[in-house]
């Protein structure tokens, strides 16, 4: 492949959720013959089986595409995926900031969501060139003009170049690439200045070592360069570059406007950073690239094996997620009730969720998870503070001065007739109101202040079920600010369950605690004995349910036929039997220790 | 591999029709049509001849369904079908229902050698029974019982259903004492099941709860213990000697044949079911399901049947078995429920109390 900057375009997509991303991606990919139809799996790009059953990006991804246009030249396109949900929205900035230009779907049938606006804006930030287009034209439903509207009048850009397509049918695609050579700039850096290039992911590979995807920005890189890592100054001689299309096809040389993979026999992932700029180490840039903001861990949760022989397994697995997911974190710490695990941090739940079946499925080992916590900063008596990031591990209340959560700053949109009951909402979970305004005719933007650990107790049900769905909403970290927080205990059958403690707003603290205790309550099965549940605050038992032993468990009725149904069904109870974890003469089954999140005080 | 086992000496047999379909029953059953049933019979003995290789059967069941649906000349089709495997029977059992068990059944039973009946009861109430669309009353209970002591057939099984809508413990102890009165050899007491596909289904009636469930055995069971009864399986009571030898098969995990249209059986390593399609079988296009029974699922049919039963499970005979020591595994478990009052640990057998039998599925799911 002959390559030249003029005939490169460097683009993302930028989409909501469901409005058609991956399908679109796939028929570009189709379109420039990447992949043959033949071996063409629904979702290229969404490489991992989680991805594709959940329909969500979770990872960026990189690809390099050709495609004749109708000008009677070749182009090179790579197309670097993002992923669309909030808790991913840092690997967004690390996509885009290695591209010209976006393509931003807009579905013609919903318009412009609020998560679609926080990425565009990212894109501008980046001075991106935005190519909107608006996909699903070919359901009956859908209002082309409008959405074009909602782009000029939401976004405020032009939508007159807008291309009309249906990813599902294919239709006009080939548009859409000739719009992508016409509007998106070629990359246009120096290629004779020193290397500079940009690092926007980077995996680990047992036989290579670490594989960075890399954007060149400037000047270029062959094989056997000295190169110099920036950031972390570590220096290694390349010794594999290449494109992904999406099969890797190896190159001796990565030019100015290249975006590509590089190998250097690197044995430890966390010397590559993404966002750190890879130099030569003999002829240096002056300057790094600006770079990427630290990422932390928003959300923090207990990981425990069910069988604790699976302990070194779960290490071992969080190593190897680890080496491919810079924002895992993880570090040992033992539960009286758990035994040995992990507490670990995620950018939020859906992170969380992802690693968590991850685990399972890729790694086979059953998990009990504890409730999700945020990392709570507790001062001292003595003037100390105390990041907690295990409601367990609180200390005793005299010796607390005060403590701070975090907030969040969350951009809520809004058909506006639910504007009073999501007001109602944010107030309920202690929201800080800050602003509301007109998005158009017939939607508004509500803009709170609100306690992270709101957000990760239900906050997101909570707004759904009071919009219909009709809602959408991101959010970014904002400070920290005291509140009036106590640790609230459950007792199984008379004894404290550290892993159920929970960090609750005082006010709330009796509904809270009703709340959690029904809820295991549904879950816990039924022992030969009767088993109090309590919650307790500093000591003082607030709240008691009781599951009732159990009388009668038997079919009455096991002849001929009711033999091997009825083996069957003891089956499925035996596979739920294996996910429960004993905690003293108490069987406790996952459910109950994510009974802390997902309470409705209302039921009870 | 394994060892091959012995042919099955039990053989179970299933009659589809029924002269009225009951509000709480989802047993493979349908409409009696006297030419649905000649067809019938023509299938189930070829299915017979095919698959019955033993004809030393000890033990044979015709249930239903209601067998006793079908008309005299059919009637003594089936027996006549049967007749070559039952020469050396100890236990030959037919399901009836009492409106359609006539005098001239009762004869053919006895000239073809049955020598128990097993009666469908339910309630002795007659508005109970009109209730769930139950075609007789008590006293065709009566005449019933009195015509097979008649003629002989003495070894006499009556079945009741606790927990059916609108029955209260008064009405439940009335319906033993009037069990009681008719001196049975057997009584099987089954809590309500409520099936899909059923009348009881589609009117929403609920199972008895739990607490019912639990005090209504313990009274059915205090009452028939104190009358000479024993408690010898989960839902059956039998005076001493005479429990069922067939249904024994089924909770001594041992094989059985089992023919007609969704009938169950177990032969070798193969537990299966016919296919439930009557317009299949009876073109002969019997599709089967089967189940591979592996080792370690004999041990745990052995495990969840055996202890259904008074006569408990040999922990010795086990561990030859299956190579486990189910006692040194689960000594905590097994302990802590016979010190509750479970389980009985004595000599080599593991046996089931009263208390035990109620909470089987959690002791087995517990002694995983």
């Amino acid at each position: 492949m002959n390559f030249d900057q003029k005939y490169t375009r460097n683009f993302s997509i930028i989409a909501h959720i469901d409005h058609g991303k991956s399908t679109l991606a796939d028929r570009i990919l189709e379109l420039t013959g990447a992949v043959s139809t033949r071996e063409m799996k629904d979702q290229i790009l969404d490489s991992m089986d989680l991805e594709r059953e959940r329909g969500i990006t979770i990872k960026l991804n990189a690809v390099t595409l050709s495609y004749t246009s109708d000008d009677g030249n070749t182009y090179i396109f790579n197309l670097i995926d993002t992923p669309g949900h909030v808790d991913f929205t840092y690997e967004v900035s690390r996509s885009l900031a290695a591209c010209e230009g976006a393509v931003l779907v807009v579905d013609a049938t919903q318009g412009v969501e609020a998560q679609t606006l926080a990425n565009v804006y990212l894109a501008i930030d980046n001075d991106l060139a935005i190519l909107p287009v608006i996909n699903k034209i070919d359901l009956p439903s859908a209002m082309p003009e409008w959405a074009k509207e909602e782009i000029e009048k939401r976004i405020g850009i032009s939508s007159e170049e807008a291309v009309e397509v249906s990813a599902k049918t294919g239709f006009h695609i080939h548009e859409l690439l000739e719009a992508i050579v016409k509007e998106i700039p070629a990359p246009n850096g120096d290629e004779n200045a020193p290397l500079k290039a940009l690092i926007f992911d980077s995996y680990y590979d047992s036989y290579r070592g670490v594989v960075i995807l890399i954007r060149i920005k400037e000047g270029s890189v062959k094989i056997g360069d000295h190169i110099k890592l920036m950031q972390s100054n570590k220096d290694y001689v390349v010794t594999e570059l290449g494109i992904r299309s999406p099969d890797e096809i190896k190159l001796k040389e990565l030019k100015c406007g290249q975006v590509g993979y590089l190998c250097a026999q690197i044995k430890d992932i966390r010397d590559v950073r993404p966002g750190d700029t890879v130099t030569s180490f003999d002829n240096p840039a002056s300057k790094a690239l600006p770079g990427y903001r630290d990422i932390n861990p928003m959300v923090f949760c207990g990981l425990y094996p069910v069988d604790s022989d699976d302990y070194q397994d779960l290490k071992d697995a969080l190593e190897k997620l680890s080496l491919n997911d810079a924002s895992l974190q993880f570090v040992p710490e033992t539960s009286q009730a758990l035994g040995f695990g992990f507490r670990c941090g995620f950018l939020g739940l859906l992170h969380m969720d992802v690693i968590q079946e991850r685990l399972e499925r890729e790694y086979n080992i059953d998990l009990i998870l504890t409730a999700p916590s945020v990392i709570y900063h507790v001062y001292l008596t003595n003037g100390e503070m105390m990041p907690i990031d295990n409601p367990s591990k609180l200390p005793d209340s005299s010796k607390i001065n005060r403590i701070e959560e975090p907030y969040v700053k969350a951009n809520i949109m809004t058909p506006k007739e639910y504007v009073g009951p999501i007001m109602e909402l944010c107030q309920e979970k202690r929201g800080i109101y800050l602003d509301l305004q007109y998005f158009d005719d017939t939607r508004m933007i509500l803009v709170y202040e609100l306690p992270l650990s709101e957000i990760v107790y239900n906050f997101f049900d909570k707004l759904k079920s009071c919009t219909k769905g009709y809602a959408s909403f991101d959010y970014e970290p904002s400070i920290y600010r005291p509140s009036d927080l106590i640790k609230m205990d459950v007792l199984l059958n008379g004894q404290v369950v550290d892993a159920l403690s929970s960090i609750v707003y005082r006010p709330q603290a009796y509904n809270r605690g009703l709340g959690i205790i029904h809820r295991i309550k549904t879950v816990i099965p039924r022992q030969q004995f009767e088993i109090p549940i309590q919650a307790a605050i500093g000591g003082k038992i607030i709240a008691r349910v009781d599951v009732k032993a159990v009388r009668k468990d038997v079919l009455a009725k096991c002849y001929g036929g009711d033999i091997s149904r009825k083996k069957k069904l003891l089956e499925k109870q035996k596979e739920g039997k294996k996910r429960m974890k004993k905690v003293g003469s108490v069987e406790v089954p996952q459910e109950a220790f994510m009974s802390i999140l997902s309470i409705d005080e209302e039921e009870n | 591999m394994r060892t091959k086992t012995n042919l099955p000496s039990a053989l179970y047999i299933h009659i589809p029709f029924c002269e009225s379909i009951c509000d709480y029953c989802d047993f493979t059953k349908l409409q009696y049509f006297h030419s649905f049933a000649v067809k019938y019979l023509v299938a189930l003995k070829k299915e017979l001849i095919e698959r019955v290789t033993n004809k030393e059967l000890r033990t044979i069941y015709i249930g239903g369904g209601t067998p006793t649906s079908l008309d005299d000349l059919q009637f003594e089709a089936l027996l006549k079908m049967v007749e070559p495997y039952s020469k050396h029977v100890e236990e030959y059992t037919v399901e009836a229902n009492p409106e359609s068990l006539s005098l001239s059944k009762i004869k053919l039973l006895k000239k073809y050698g049955v020598n128990r009946v097993s009666i469908g009861v339910e309630s002795t109430n007659d508005q109970i029974l009109k209730s769930i669309n139950r075609k007789h009353t008590f006293s065709d209970v009566k005449n019933v019982v009195k015509n097979l002591r008649d003629n002989g057939i003495n070894n006499i099984n009556l079945d009741l259903i606790i927990g059916l809508p609108n029955v209260s413990f008064k009405m439940l102890e009335e319906d033993i004492r009037n069990i009681l009165s008719l001196k049975p050899n057997h009584i099987s007491c089954y809590s309500l099941t409520v099936h899909e596909h059923t009348v009881f289904y589609i009117n929403k009636i609920s199972e008895p709860d739990e607490e019912f469930a639990y005090q209504a055995y313990k009274v059915i069971n205090e009452l028939l213990e104190k009358n000479g009864y024993s408690h010898y399986e989960v839902s059956n009571w039998a005076i001493s000697g005479q429990e069922s030898k067939h249904n024994l098969v089924y909770w001594n995990n041992e094989r059985y044949y089992g023919v007609g249209l969704g009938a169950s059986g177990y032969i070798d390593n193969i537990r299966y079911k016919n296919s439930t399609n009557f317009n299949e079988y009876v073109s002969f296009k019997n599709e089967i399901e089967e189940e591979i029974v592996t080792l370690k699922d004999e041990k745990d049919y052995e495990l969840m049947l055996k202890l259904r039963t008074k006569f408990g499970l040999n922990l010795v005979e086990y561990k030859n078995k299956f190579g486990v020591d189910l006692y040194k595994s689960h000594t905590q478990v097994i302990d802590d429920y016979v010190t509750k009052g479970y389980l009985i640990h004595k000599e080599d057998y593991l046996i089931p109390t009263f208390e035990g039998m109620m909470i089987l599925d959690k002791i087995y799911l517990d002694l995983q």
